[in-house]
């Protein structure tokens, strides 16, 4: 089936790889600061959905309408989405999007996918990587009413039907899933390519499309944290309390016998 | 969450002006950047053989690294469109290119200069008759090399002096024999022997002409009479480069291999010389900001009476000078970049003061790129100097960047050239 009609979702996040001391939680205002040396990137497990569906794009064809949400979105960053291959980015971008939960995200999204009118599949990571949620993907697919598949590792057009390869506990299944419908992706699938020199080039040349709430039929109160139905109860680092006993005993054997009676004890064995 | 703005200098998007820097060039940036970090950095000392010297793991290293490049569309990227490539002629893009990908190892940086180095002068006259046959194969998938070949065994920065030697002492002969060049003679130092694709050769048709008898050739590979030293052993690159001898043994090419007529070619000879010295300028850059980088994250870590080394003043004090050195050798390379593309604005970007500027960036950014490289080993201490922390590699690969080209001193004459008329050695 040529030219699937793709939408990638995906999400600025603050580089899950830097050190986890550089996060610091202020808990009178619930919210994660960060130091200004922590650059942004693409969410890790959205870039193996845009991998996914630019490996459709090779094989059959398609366009791949890459779709973000969030405020101050850094250019440098997202449109590496179109340096790769993706075909348009759309952003909704405004402050009133800033702090949303699961739920105002996916109806933004959802929203915007049903602006952008025609779609095959839309591929979203598994979970974020600054929250791990991993709520937005299937809550997109309720909104729109269609089906969805999750944890897919490998992702292929077959007599207009996409075939996944879905990671479970001791393998994989393989699922079909018609069209329109939702699929998130896992790290199986593999790491998103470099991008070439001429997609840099060409990527340099186009501008993202910027939405607003109004754009999408939305008020401001429906979205970001206006729209949130989960509240943030309380946000706190755990304190870690290690306590350190030496099991003693006169020889080794009583050592290990003692410490097994601990053990016991503690209901741990 | 909040995202503030980045402050990171290491951040390729932040560390260039966006005075000289377009948004492309710093989408390339990051690109280069972070594929040095993923494929690079964690193989590079196997570009030296590993630990066992290994040649054999040094070539496949280097292939494997550069044919991703390849793929990627770097090595076309110079070349004419009409052949394939994506005709790229920034030399504020090839610099910045040059330094992000020199961080992960100066040697793979170079064997790409030298790519085009091969085909620039059918290039800069638009040879159809050589470039329809040489530039798609640089535009294809294979990963290929190319040579410029000057210096030659007497007097090598003779040859690269054109203003002042006016390739007088150019001995490697050229004579036209019907409809075919006959080339006789020696050159020495080249790079990339034995593999390129093509040696584009400097020679002259009378030494007695000057500037008029200055010929450049492209001599292919295989071509009859064309030989080879053995590669030199070197100080750094010990495994990645490939510079020697070539010999020239009644060497026939035929007439149209000759990119244009004697009497402008001396010219074509400067302009490379002043473009490859800004980039040597980008090239030293990288590796500078290397060391800086593998030093600060070390120094963070060790710790002195309980507290990390970095956080005492007199080595934030050194570590603010590196950083100090490395801003000013790159501001200085992309300004005379940018010069170099607007002779609009500048005047022509082979006269005195843009050879002088030139000059002038190469050599103070290698100064600083091996102070900068002492100074990482410095507070490393012992693990600076041992093969693991990176760092002495660079400081062997660095040198040779501020010998070539004319050499240290020679370089300096042209820097005086911009001041006052100096006229000989």
């Amino acid at each position: 089936m040529p030219d699937v009609k793709m939408v990638v979702c995906c999400k600025q996040v603050p580089d899950p790889e830097a050190p986890p001391t550089a996060f610091k939680i202020d808990p009178t205002v619930n919210k994660v600061t960060l130091p200004r040396d922590i650059k942004p990137v693409i969410g890790q497990y959205d870039e193996f959905a845009l991998e996914a569906a630019l490996r459709i794009k090779d094989k059959v064809g398609g366009k791949i309408t890459v779709l973000s949400l969030g405020n101050n979105i850094a250019r440098d960053v997202i449109k590496k989405t179109l340096a790769v291959g993706g075909d348009e980015l759309i952003l909704l971008e405004d402050e009133s999007f800033e702090e949303g939960d699961s739920w105002s995200t996916a109806y933004a999204l959802a929203m915007a996918i049903k602006k952008i009118g025609e779609y095959d599949l839309i591929f979203c990571g598994r979970q974020s990587s600054d929250w791990d949620a991993g709520q937005v993907g299937l809550g997109i697919a309720e909104i729109l009413s269609i089906p969805a598949l999750t944890l897919a590792r490998k992702v292929e057009i077959i007599d207009g039907k996409a075939k996944v390869e879905q990671v479970i506990s001791d393998g994989y299944q393989v699922t079909e899933i018609g069209f329109p419908s939702v699929i998130t992706v896992t790290s199986e699938l593999g790491n998103l390519r470099y991008a070439a020199l001429k997609g840099i080039m060409a990527a340099a040349k186009k501008q993202p499309v910027v939405w607003k709430p109004a754009d999408i039929g939305l008020e401001p109160s429906q979205v970001g944290i206006a729209g949130r139905r989960v509240k943030l109860a309380k946000l706190f680092q755990p304190a870690k309390d290690a306590k350190c006993e030496i099991v003693e005993g006169e020889s080794p054997a009583e050592a290990g016998a003692n410490l097994a009676v601990k053990l016991r004890e503690a209901k741990i064995i | 969450m909040e995202y503030p703005s980045s402050v990171n200098l290491r951040d390729p998007v932040q560390k260039y002006s966006k005075a000289f820097a377009t948004e492309e060039d710093l989408a390339i940036a990051e690109a280069v950047h972070k594929f040095v970090d993923k494929e690079i950095m964690p193989r590079r000392l196997d570009l030296d053989g590993g630990f066992h010297r290994d040649r054999n793991l040094a070539e496949k290293t280097l292939y494997e690294i550069r044919k991703k490049l390849v793929d990627l569309g770097w090595q076309r990227a110079w070349f004419p469109k009409e052949y394939g490539g994506l005709e790229m002629d920034s030399s504020v893009t090839y610099a910045i290119f040059t330094e992000e990908l020199s961080r992960g190892d100066p040697d793979v940086a170079e064997l790409f200069g030298t790519a085009v180095w091969g085909l620039q002068a059918a290039m800069l006259v638009n040879n159809e008759t050589v470039l329809k046959r040489f530039a798609p194969i640089f535009c294809g998938n294979e990963v290929c090399d190319g040579c410029f070949a000057m210096t030659e065994p007497a007097g090598g920065c003779n040859v690269e002096d054109v203003y002042c030697q006016h390739g007088r002492t150019i001995q490697t002969r050229a004579e036209l024999k019907g409809d075919e060049w006959v080339i006789n003679g020696q050159k020495l130092w080249p790079g990339p022997i034995i593999d390129s694709i093509i040696y584009s050769t400097a020679c002259t048709i009378d030494p007695e002409k000057g500037d008029d008898g200055i010929v450049i050739i492209d001599v292919p590979k295989d071509t009859p009479g064309l030989s080879f030293s053995k590669p030199e052993e070197l100080m750094g690159r010990v495994c990645t480069a490939k510079n020697g001898s070539i010999f020239y043994d009644n060497v026939r090419v035929p007439r149209e291999y000759c990119s244009g007529a004697p009497g402008g070619q001396g010219a074509w000879v400067l302009k490379q010389m002043v473009s490859s010295r800004f980039d040597s300028a980008a090239q030293a850059v990288g590796p500078a900001q290397a060391c800086l980088e593998i030093a600060t994250d070390y120094l963070k870590d060790r710790y002195i009476v309980g507290k990390p080394v970095r956080d005492r003043s007199l080595i934030a004090a050194t570590i603010g000078e590196m950083a100090m050195k490395i801003q000013a050798a790159r501001s200085y390379y992309l300004n005379v970049a940018y010069m170099f593309d607007h002779p609009e604005i500048y005047g022509d970007s082979i006269s005195l003061q843009q050879v002088a500027r030139a000059s002038a960036c190469k050599n103070f950014a290698t100064e600083v790129a091996e102070w900068i490289c002492r100074q990482a080993m410095g507070l490393m201490g012992s693990y600076g100097y041992s093969t693991g922390a990176h760092v002495e590699k660079y400081l062997r690969d660095l040198p040779i960047i501020r010998i070539w080209m004319g050499g240290v001193h020679g370089a300096m004459l042209d820097v005086a050239r911009g001041e006052y008329p100096f006229e000989s050695w």
